[in-house]
């Protein structure tokens, strides 16, 4: 009686101290994004002056005003399709390529080289060729994003490749498994922390491709709303757009936590999961 | 007399080393001998032996340079099927249970999903990780993925068990106690085993005949069967008349062996 009455004491305290602990987080990361904010619009109001670096109320009035007439909404849904789309295709061809490499060692060390050039290229000089090409409206992005997202994930997914477990492979020939199976229940899965870890690079990447794309050359998304508001000096537009795309990068990195945590759970000492 | 289940005809195998250096090394160099239907064997000799190449080349997942193998009377030249082969690691998809490891073998052996399923849960009862099926393989202990990987091997219902080192990686404590189990557990199979070990202790307790292996390149420098009465007690095995005999007689041939490889570097 005495022990179960003992061991629920303690459950009862180490809860309470584990949900302290999480206020005290929330509490930190709280003061870590407002003092900042503090000191900006302090900064703003009495030593540089809004028209430098305009402040956060100013932002905060701006992005409203622009939820009213729709601006927000549409800027943002277009570099957000630009980014996304561009991701998915640049990961889909990464895949692909990366596989294909990955089994053939004879292929990847004859067009090594290749791939290394188109690597070292920067991808941005290829943003006029590809408005040419495809115009200045959603596809030029879309391909210029994944240009630059492919090779992370091409050289991850090789990497991978090259990492099975031989052990694994060799136990699933000796039971006579098809390639077919091999692929699905040994190849791909093997695959996929390499994949996350090319998606959280990618995201960035995605990020700096859509908004490259938009000041080469668009007439709208919030890449090309910095620029327009520079060439303005209206700098509270430009640091709205920058802190939008801020806040969708977060969302982005969060949401991939998130689903990360759940497709490695079989991993034990998991380094996923922890903010993000 | 039956008909050999394994038969290993003046088989050698040559490596070509990477990076296209023009000596090849020979792993092993005549190799003959047979294994009966049900027959339990254990292949013993000093390490860089080829005594696990031998088995992939059972398995099929090698080709040999010289000579011939075969499985049930039909030449290797691809996998052939009912081959259960236990890696010296687990082998086991980290991604997957306990359970979902033990389903894929009944798969690839082509049962469908629920019939898979029934059985990998027998399976785990048999082998007492019922309790942890639903566990991923980095929550269990290096015995409970040993005993696994053999649930998975039984899963696919092989005729012939190959089994390379399979207790090395395992604590002293735990290898009886894994070892008793695994013994058991073929004992009542019935099936064709060969297993490869470097411990004589262990050769000798499983097997109903031992064959030593030289050192490098590998040859089978002799047989001995092992008379010991079945089933047998994976550790109290050695406390049985006879067994010393056996044991002085395999060092004999390995100690020889080892003062060899070891003269020559």
């Amino acid at each position: 009686m005495t022990e179960g009455k003992g061991e629920e004491e303690y459950d009862r305290r180490r809860a309470a101290a584990v949900r302290r602990k999480r206020m005290l987080f929330y509490g930190d990361r709280i003061v870590a994004c407002v003092l900042p904010l503090i000191g900006w619009q302090l900064l703003s109001d009495n030593w540089v002056g809004g028209k430098w670096i305009s402040s956060p109320l100013g932002v905060a009035e701006r992005l409203v005003s622009m939820a009213e007439d729709g601006s927000l909404q549409m800027h943002t849904w277009q570099t957000l399709q630009e980014a996304l789309l561009g991701l998915a295709l640049g990961m889909l061809l990464g895949v692909v390529i990366g596989v294909v490499l990955g089994l053939s060692r004879r292929l990847s060390d004859a067009i090594d080289p290749i791939i290394m050039g188109f690597y070292s290229l920067p991808r941005v000089s290829l943003a006029p060729l590809f408005i040419i090409w495809l115009g200045i409206g959603l596809l030029a992005k879309v391909a210029l994003v994944a240009s630059v997202v492919l090779f992370v994930v091409l050289f991850n997914v090789r990497e991978g490749m090259r990492t099975i477990d031989r052990d694994i492979i060799e136990a699933f020939r000796s039971m006579n498994a098809s390639r077919a199976a091999m692929l699905r229940h040994v190849v791909i899965p093997s695959l996929v922390p390499w994949i996350f870890a090319s998606v959280r690079i990618g995201i960035g990447m995605a990020m700096i491709g859509a908004v490259v794309a938009e000041l080469i050359g668009s007439s709208r998304g919030l890449g090309w709303y910095v620029m327009r508001s520079t060439g303005t000096y209206d700098m509270t537009g430009s640091i709205t757009a920058l802190v939008v795309l801020m806040i969708l990068a977060m969302i982005f990195n969060w949401m991939l936590s998130v689903v990360e945590a759940r497709a490695l759970r079989w991993r034990r000492h998991s380094d996923v999961g922890l903010g993000g | 007399m039956l008909s050999p289940e394994i038969a290993i005809a003046g088989v050698s195998l040559r490596f070509a080393p990477p990076g296209g250096e023009v000596r090849s090394h020979l792993a092993l160099s005549d190799v003959s001998f047979t294994v009966k239907p049900g027959e339990f064997v254990a292949i013993i000799g000093p390490s860089g032996c080829g005594k696990s190449t031998l088995l992939r080349l059972v398995a099929g997942l090698l080709g040999v340079t010289e000579g011939d193998v075969r499985v049930g009377g039909t030449k290797v030249e691809r996998v052939p099927g009912g081959i259960g082969f236990l890696f010296q690691s687990d082998a086991l998809l980290p991604w997957k249970t306990a359970l979902e490891n033990v389903v894929m073998g009944a798969t690839l052996a082509g049962r469908d999903r629920a019939e898979a399923l029934d059985k990998a849960r027998f399976l785990l009862g048999e082998i007492g990780l019922a309790k942890s099926a639903d566990k991923y393989p980095s929550e269990l202990s290096g015995g409970m993925r040993k005993r696994v990987a053999l649930a998975r091997t039984m899963a696919y219902e092989p005729r012939v068990f190959l089994l390379d080192e399979p207790f090395s990686a395992l604590d002293a404590q735990t290898r009886i106690h894994v070892g008793n189990r695994f013994l058991k557990i073929l004992e009542t199979l019935g099936q064709t085993v060969i297993v490869v070990t470097h411990d004589i202790d262990e050769a000798i307790a499983m097997a109903d005949r031992v064959l030593v292996m030289t050192a490098s390149p590998g040859r089978i420098a002799r047989a001995f069967d092992v008379g010991l009465p079945r089933p047998r007690d994976y550790y109290g095995t050695r406390f049985e008349p006879g067994f010393r005999d056996l044991q002085e007689g395999i060092w004999d041939i390995l100690r020889r062996e080892m003062e060899g490889v070891l003269a020559r570097d």
